[in-house]
């Protein structure tokens, strides 16, 4: 057991990190939103693909810099929140926050397919990828925002009583 | 067009199947020692530990041969991409991911806790 505070890899800017996977996975929701919507026009005849490969860029940035930036907080988290205090105390938000790192990592080729199709994907010359397309991106704005609420709900915890 | 999408769903594949399996079999993962700040090679660490880095780098490598392969057989077929082909694909992808959320939240929800002794240090709030 340690005698004092350890000193985690990135523990000093743990609060930072989380800050700005914050901020980033809001951008990401709301990419992969509009992402959806630009998608289901597809289907009605309305193919704005090229905004559709900007919204695929962002998508994508924003899911690789949220990932990245939970990733270099984890250690902090794993000692200090899950450690310390929520598997004392809140056991199923200890593993909500486990179930939704991983669930947020299977979204990774997700959003790597959906970017690397949207390069190529011409909607009115190849109709027979519309749904699946829109499939794809549904998949991804599912796990971009599952994370997200579920993120929300373990940090309410120890914010505002229920 | 075809050779990429191929590939893209061979990575979802790979990528789903990679979890399933890790979560079903033991396998040596490197394991983050967040205390020690090391990485080690093993397969039941002692000491709190994270496989969540190993695991995610075994799949990330397992998919990216995964659409390096697919891609390569797709540039290969002669017949173009039918609507039921692009589903049947889609379907192998998609579907080996949800088995691997529904593993994980299988074993992960009824987890028991673990939770760390209380050091001296330690003034809660």
């Amino acid at each position: 057991m340690p005698t004092e505070p350890p000193h985690l890899a990135f523990g000093g800017i743990a609060q930072l990190l989380i800050l700005f996977h914050a901020i980033v996975g809001l951008a990401l929701c709301g990419a992969t939103t509009h992402h959806v919507v630009v998608a289901y026009g597809y289907r009605r005849g309305v193919y704005r693909w090229r905004l559709a490969q900007i919204y695929a860029i962002v998508t994508a940035c924003c899911y690789g810099a949220t990932f990245t930036l939970g990733m270099l907080a984890y250690p902090t988290y794993r000692y200090y929140v899950r450690g310390l205090y929520f598997d004392r105390h809140l056991v199923w938000a200890s593993n909500l926050f486990d179930i939704k790192e991983n669930f947020a990592a299977l979204g990774l080729p997700l959003a790597l397919s959906v970017l690397l199709l949207s390069r190529v994907f011409k909607p009115a010359e190849q109709p027979e990828l519309r749904t699946p397309y829109l499939t794809l991106v549904s998949g991804v704005w599912l796990l971009s925002w599952f994370p997200a609420i579920a993120g929300l709900i373990i940090t309410l915890q120890r914010g505002v009583p229920a | 067009m075809k050779a990429l999408y191929l590939g893209c769903c061979a990575m979802m594949t790979a990528f789903g199947v990679a979890f399933l399996f890790m979560g079903l079999v033991p396998v040596p993962l490197p394991w983050y020692h967040p205390l020690d700040r090391q990485w080690i090679l093993e397969m039941r660490p002692h000491g709190l530990s994270m496989d969540f880095y190993g695991r995610t780098l075994y799949a990330a490598l397992f998919s990216a041969l995964a659409f390096v392969a697919g891609r390569a057989l797709g540039g290969k077929l002669k017949e173009g991409l039918s609507r039921d082909q692009a589903w049947l694909w889609l379907s192998y992808g998609l579907g080996f991911l949800a088995l691997a959320m529904c593993l994980i939240g299988y074993q992960l929800w009824p987890r028991p806790a673990a939770p760390l002794p209380i050091p001296p240090w330690y003034i809660p709030k």
